[in-house]
Order: C-alpha cells, then sequence, then structure tokens
C-alpha cells in the first residue's frame, strides 16, 4: 500500500526512477503516433492508451492539489490505474465512517468513466452490498471534461446526501423515506457489527 | 527627421482563439497539441462547436467516436456540431 503523499515523494525524490519508469510504460504504449501518420478520428489502441496514462497522471496529481487530505492508496506501485480512495463524510448519515472506494480506470479513459466499487458496503440506498454503486456520472452522464476529482466530490455527496429516488437498494431507499429513524437505527446496527469505531456519530 | 532602418528583428505570436485556455479532454493547452501530436498550429487544430464550446479537434472525435458521447457535447451535452467557419 502507498500514500498519495509517498507516491508524490517518490515522484520528486527519485526523479531518476520515475522517468525511467515513464520512458518504459510509454515505450509499451508506444510513443504518441505522429500527425502525419495518424488518421483524424480514427482512434488506435495505442494513442488511447497514451492519453489515458497522460490525463491519468494529471488528474492525479489534481487530486493532491485540491484534496491534500484525503487518502490515496496504490496497492501496486507500478501501476497506477488501480487505486483505493478512502471518503469519511463529515456529517449525515454515515458521519464517523470510513468508505474505501477502489478505482480502476481503463485505457479508454477520459472517453469511458473509470469502474468504481465500495469496499465497505452499508445500508444504503444507491450502494448494494456487493459494492455495486450508483452514481450517474460514472454510467451514462459521463462526460470525458470530468476529472477524479469530481468523481471523488460525486461519491462524496451520495454519502452525504443519500438519493432515494434513483435506488440500486429498494429497500433501503424505501425505508429512508418511510422511516428515517428506522434508517439510522439499521446504519449504527450494521456499523457496531462490523466494530467500527463508531465515537463520533450522532443522528443528523 | 529622418531614419534608415539597416536591421530588424521581427516576432511573431499567435493563439487559438478559444473561450478557454485548456482543452477539457486532455486537459493540455490549446496553443499545445493534443496528447497524440508533437506539431502545434494546423497539424493539431481547434475544433469549435455550434454551441462555442471548443476542443482539439483529435480529442473531440475520439470522444464522438466513443458510444459513450451519444454525439453530445462534453460540457453542455447538446448535441455536437462543428461550426461551419
Amino acid at each position: 500500500m502507498l500514500r498519495l503523499a509517498e507516491w508524490k515523494d517518490a515522484q520528486t525524490t527519485d526523479d531518476a526512477d520515475k522517468s525511467d519508469e515513464v520512458r518504459s510504460t510509454s515505450q509499451l504504449a508506444s510513443t504518441p503516433p505522429q500527425p502525419s501518420s495518424q488518421v483524424a478520428g480514427v482512434p488506435t489502441p495505442a494513442s488511447l492508451r497514451w492519453l489515458s496514462q497522460q490525463r491519468l497522471q494529471q488528474d492525479l496529481t489534481e487530486l493532491g492539489v485540491t484534496a491534500p487530505e484525503l487518502e490515496l492508496q496504490f496497492p501496486d506501485l507500478s501501476d497506477i490505474s488501480r487505486f483505493i480512495v478512502t471518503l469519511s463524510p463529515a456529517e449525515g448519515w454515515y458521519k464517523g465512517l470510513c468508505f474505501r472506494f477502489a478505482f480502476t480506470v481503463l485505457e479508454t479513459y477520459p472517453f469511458e468513466p473509470p469502474l468504481v466499487r465500495c469496499l465497505d458496503a452499508v445500508w444504503h440506498p444507491n450502494l448494494d452490498e456487493h459494492g455495486a454503486v450508483c452514481l450517474s456520472i460514472l454510467r451514462e452522464d459521463w462526460r470525458p471534461v470530468y476529472t477524479l476529482v469530481s468523481l471523488v466530490q460525486g461519491l462524496l455527496h451520495l454519502l452525504l446526501e443519500p438519493n432515494p429516488n434513483d435506488a440500486l437498494n429498494a429497500a433501503a431507499a424505501e425505508m429512508l423515506v418511510q422511516d428515517p429513524a428506522a434508517f439510522q437505527a439499521r446504519v449504527h446496527q450494521q456499523v457496531r457489527e462490523r466494530q467500527y469505531h463508531f465515537e463520533n456519530a450522532a443522528p443528523p | 527627421m529622418r531614419c534608415r532602418i539597416t536591421r530588424a528583428r521581427l516576432v511573431a505570436a499567435w493563439t487559438w482563439n478559444a473561450n478557454d485556455d485548456l482543452c477539457g479532454i486532455c486537459r493540455l493547452p490549446f496553443d499545445g497539441t493534443c496528447n497524440a501530436c508533437k506539431t502545434p498550429g494546423d497539424d493539431c487544430p481547434l475544433a469549435l462547436g455550434e454551441c462555442r464550446h471548443a476542443f482539439h479537434l483529435h480529442c473531440i472525435l475520439k470522444w464522438l467516436s466513443s458510444e459513450t458521447s451519444r454525439n453530445h457535447c462534453p460540457l453542455c451535452r447538446q448535441e455536437w456540431q462543428f461550426q461551419q467557419r
């Protein structure tokens, strides 16, 4: 596991190492195609892979700048397309809880959204027990101008304001609308079962 | 007073006339190139939509060729039409 800060340190201190790494991956992905050899509008797999790597590097840097307190972990340092973001909402139903989201960034990024799973699924209208996340910008509303920062904000919003109108877990959505107290109790109970530290939690 | 210019060093500068500095898709400056190109300028031109949003031509073409796009502008989701200039 590698935290964002360590990843950045590794970037700045081991400059030579890092540039070697970048060079070797870029060789794998082949260098960007020459303008003359590129037929406009017909993206080659190599040019897409190149774009995805470069955009991802920029997005990760932006994420580190705009949210330095955010916990970002790389299970495998040699693969920056897989990482885990930990979010802890400061208020709302899920206050005091930590949620790990596993991101997998595809080679078609930013034309396709990253795959996101929640590793700490709880009773939530827009999360199911397998970790699937129901967020429109992760699916049909994805646009390439969105960045990792937009996605992290979207996920945080989902935790602050569960949306019962676009439910993945219909029972949870119904309970949230019909009986908010029972909803909160169920969240609390689930949390106790999992032995989270829940000292700070209070009903909203 | 008359003066004779014996030598002059001329400098020219150009910039794309977009409403933004960066292409929203690759996040690189318009006055540079998209990720796939090396020479800025006519080899890596700008594309302007009817909605007045600008992208690198190569970037917007890649987006329009992907299934997710449904031919929408990445910024305003209106149907993408190239502006005829």
